[in-house]
């Protein structure tokens, strides 16, 4: 979500530490982790806001060439845990923050709208927007890069 | 949906099935223990200085007694406020019975009229009657020699015992007058 490990290690430390502070103010375990994912996705809007002005990177042709050999396969291989993260970071580059959290919620963690909606406090139209706009761009992207 | 096209579900279901995590958890986990140990050795440090500083106040007879004295506390404040709001109120009435009991009169600001407060239930209605300046000073120069010709009167009177004599009879027969009638 960040494009960057040390930014995110240091999200999930100040998360974790945020969690054992207030853990005492949870009342129910299914609303723990929507609020785990609340904390975090907040955390992200701020390192996010805070390099706004960093440039852009755009993916270089090797990459892609990497990418499209992996996907055109009959029985493609599975990306390697440090690709994803790269692959992840190429793909929703151009997305805002909020169609980022969307996309990253609905498609790669698989969540539903309502919990969506729970986590970043967006209505389900606000959601499905995001959502739309994430998968065109993202959509327009693959077919541009891996023809 | 149309903006999804084949190669995108190609790298989603691939996403899906490798999910980004971070490298050297191990050791992103003992700093987290470590950060968190940190803060509950300063919330520790923090809540033994303050028992240093209260914890006296849990021992049972202390609190009792703080508890007893806070109240006689209040309850003499609360007291010493009704004594004081009594003490406010009769002193109002006496300054407003003083200054009722007073006809006070004042130059207005033009210096050409005088104010004269009346007296409720007396003579003077209530509110405001006005007089002239002139008026006023006639009344009081009026009063004033009045007042020095009764005295000189009552002198001359005491000074002359057949004068005396004679105005004391006048004054009984002019009283039998007065009861025949």
């Amino acid at each position: 979500m960040v494009g960057d490990e040390d930014n995110a290690k240091d999200i999930v430390q100040e998360t974790m530490v945020a969690v054992w502070q207030k853990i005492g103010m949870i009342k129910s375990a299914v609303a723990y982790r929507s609020w785990v994912y609340r904390i975090v996705l907040n955390k992200c809007y701020d390192q996010l806001r805070r390099s706004k002005n960093n440039p852009e990177f755009p993916a270089d042709d090797k990459t892609w060439k990497h990418l499209s050999e992996i996907i055109s396969g009959v029985n493609p291989i599975p990306f390697e845990k440090e690709d994803s993260a790269r692959i992840l970071d190429i793909l929703t580059n151009r997305l805002s923050p909020y169609q980022k959290a969307v996309f990253i919620l609905s498609e790669i963690e698989e969540m539903s709208h309502d919990e969506i909606a729970e986590i970043t406090g967006m209505t389900k139209t606000i959601i499905k927007a995001n959502l739309y706009h994430a998968r065109k761009k993202i959509s327009e992207m693959v077919e541009k890069y891996l023809k | 949906m149309e903006t999804e096209s084949e190669g995108y579900r190609k790298i989603i279901t691939l996403l899906r099935a490798s999910k980004p995590e971070l490298s050297s958890a191990e050791k992103l986990e003992s700093e987290i223990m470590q950060r968190i140990a940190g803060k509950s050795r300063a919330v520790v440090a923090a809540d033994s200085f303050i028992s240093f500083l209260f914890g006296w106040t849990y021992i049972g007879w202390v609190r009792r007694s703080l508890i007893t004295v806070s109240i006689i506390l209040v309850a003499f404040f609360i007291w010493q406020q009704s004594l004081i709001v009594r003490q406010i109120n009769v002193l109002n009435s006496r300054l407003l019975i003083s200054e009722i009991e007073n006809v006070k009169y004042q130059p207005r600001v033009d210096g050409k009229k005088l104010l004269m407060m009346g007296k409720s239930g007396s003579g003077f209605s209530d509110g405001e009657i006005e007089f002239s300046e002139d008026k006023i000073e006639k009344l009081l120069e009026s009063y004033a020699t009045l007042k020095s010709d009764y005295g000189e009167l009552l002198k001359l009177i005491n000074e002359d015992p057949e004068l005396k004599k004679l105005i004391e009879e006048k004054a009984d027969q002019n009283r039998i007058k007065k009861f025949k009638l």
